[in-house]
């Protein structure tokens, strides 16, 4: 009788066994052995030297600069498309007709590969680009759109041309589960357009908002091919990200800087999780405040 | 009532407007391919169609890569994902918890580990180094789990009742329930091995071994042209699957908020 709730309780194994085998043999012992590097030092064999290569890094000029650039990114470019998306979701929501057809063009940018858009971004921002042309036309003086601070734009052009309809699905799928009555009796009550999305909508929609959050950050790591792209493995200063840095020290077979250079992003990652984990939370506590309230 | 009509169709028109924006580059491209030296010329469709055996071969072998990758990684989320969110075992929430964070790091972060690890299997400059990660990629079974959370654990308990085993549970009742979910994770799986730069150049020494994506993107001393009709070719199997399967993808992409 024992044996057998045991083996029930541990029934999930066989199933999981495969996702987390691969998962712990490709990723996770994978990403220990790296904590190992970040810790220690010496060639064949290595001895701990604490917290020296952490030291040693956070003085790297170019580790610096490429953290800047990627917080940098990641704050512009995820802050627009969550804004961007849930404002075409919403436009789209009131539409009566067209809204799928809409949702699958603006989706279709995202599986389209990289080799297809080097042709576009020559043909936008080349030397005779569009984008100077358009200059020119209004008496400016063209600029080197590829290889100056302007970059950082044309990066995250690519990356909400890219990805923001994968978010608009998502919230659209939410607000189409959003209960009518909410807003039926809001409009009773005298509220106009902009209330209502202020009062009833946002509130509701918070825990998507944060959902999309996590994917959005996920999407624009995957946005270093576009940065390569744009530049190769030097490119101009303003879009130097964590990859750059982490790919080059690859080719100069730098194992300390690469460990230890990625287990400061899986730190950062962490504490931005945790951060939004108890940002939820305390959401949620508050709506559960004032539900209690009204029964009172 | 006549406003709110004018309100819509303005709505209309700034979605179609940036519809048109959005899909501007493609259509650029389709155009771009089309050139000649005089007028419209289909020269660049013989070059790389025909002319040249070698990119065609390369186009067969990397759609064979992203579908071993897809369906195997499609395969290990399904069963990953039943475990995850119908049989929870001591220990399930950190592992999951894991997997969930791994899942949002960059790739750059484990493709040391991977480089040594696959250099002492010695599966380094084979098509095995490009398979293996992305076949076990968590994003699948985090994905999965997610959405087979959303579906009513008294399905897979009848099923049991009816004496259908695990495989039963998870390919007769999951599966079909959460089809656009699965075909979704599919689709995604196989745009990201169609799309994948980092690991074959890190992974294979020979660039004659490269999938097409890499390979295409190495290609800048020839002309526009044939530059686009390449850029076409990588765009087909995705666009197909896109287009075949995409009231799947907008209802599967959907389905993941239900956590």
């Amino acid at each position: 009788m024992k044996r057998k709730t045991w083996k029930k309780r541990y029934a999930g194994l066989l199933p999981a066994a495969p996702a987390l085998a691969g998962f712990a043999v490709f990723y996770f012992v994978p990403f220990l052995i790296m904590v190992w590097y970040s810790l220690s030092f010496g060639m064949g064999k290595r001895t701990f030297v604490g917290l020296a290569n952490f030291r040693e890094l956070f003085e790297n000029e170019m580790f610096l600069l490429a953290v800047r650039n990627t917080c940098r990114f990641l704050a512009v470019g995820v802050s627009v498309i969550l804004v961007l998306s849930f404002l075409l979701a919403w436009l789209l929501s009131r539409l009566v007709r067209g809204e799928h057809t809409f949702k699958m063009i603006y989706l279709y940018p995202m599986v389209v590969p990289i080799a297809s858009v080097v042709l576009i971004v020559q043909f936008l921002w080349g030397d005779t680009g569009i984008a100077n042309r358009v200059l020119e036309l209004m008496g400016k003086e063209s600029a080197d759109w590829l290889h100056s601070s302007r970059t950082f734009w044309v990066l995250c052009i690519l990356y909400w041309w890219k990805f923001t309809g994968y978010h608009v699905l998502i919230f659209f799928a939410r607000l189409q589960m959003l209960p009518k009555e909410y807003f039926e009796s809001a409009r009773l009550d005298g509220a106009g357009t902009g209330k209502i999305l202020r009062y009833v909508t946002l509130p509701l929609m918070a825990p998507v908002f944060l959902f999309n959050l996590l994917l959005a950050v996920m999407n624009a790591f995957k946005c270093y091919r576009e940065a390569f792209l744009l530049g190769g493995n030097y490119p101009h200063d303003s879009i130097y990200l964590l990859q750059h840095f982490m790919n080059n020290s690859f080719e100069s077979l730098n194992y300390q800087k690469i460990s230890t250079a990625s287990v400061t992003l899986m730190a950062g990652i962490l504490l931005l999780v945790l951060a939004g984990g108890l940002l939820y939370i305390l959401t949620r506590r508050g709506k559960h405040g004032r539900t209690k309230q009204r029964k009172a | 009532m006549a406003g709110q009509n004018r309100g819509k169709r303005r709505i209309f028109a700034v979605m179609a407007v940036l519809a048109a924006l959005v899909l501007f580059p493609v259509v650029y491209m389709i155009l771009a391919s089309f050139r000649g030296e005089t007028g419209i010329s289909v020269l660049a469709y013989y070059d790389v169609f025909l002319a040249e055996p070698g990119y065609l071969a390369k186009f067969w072998r990397s759609l064979g890569l992203c579908l071993v990758i897809a369906l195997g990684q499609t395969l290990v989320s399904c069963l990953g994902g039943m475990a995850f969110s119908k049989m929870p075992f001591p220990g399930w929430k950190p592992c999951f918890l894991i997997m969930a964070l791994f899942m949002i790091l960059p790739i750059q972060v484990t493709l040391l580990p991977n480089y040594i690890l696959l250099e002492k299997m010695n599966l380094l400059n084979t098509w095995w180094a490009l398979i293996l990660p992305a076949v076990f990629s968590p994003f699948g079974t985090v994905w999965l789990a997610v959405i087979f959370r959303g579906l009513p654990s008294e399905w897979t308990d009848a099923a049991k009742l009816d004496g259908a085993g695990l495989f039963g549970c998870v390919f007769r009742i999951l599966v079909p329930a959460a089809r656009p979910a699965v075909i979704t994770l599919f689709i995604l799986s196989f745009v990201d091995g169609w799309n994948m730069v980092e690991q074959p150049i890190t992974f294979l020494e020979n660039p004659g071994q490269y999938p097409l994506s890499v390979f295409l993107a190495g290609i800048t001393e020839n002309s526009i042209p044939v530059q686009a009709v390449c850029g076409i070719l990588c765009l087909i199997p995705v666009t197909f699957l896109f287009l075949y399967y995409r009231d799947e993808m907008a209802e599967g992409i959907g389905d993941s908020i239900w956590s």
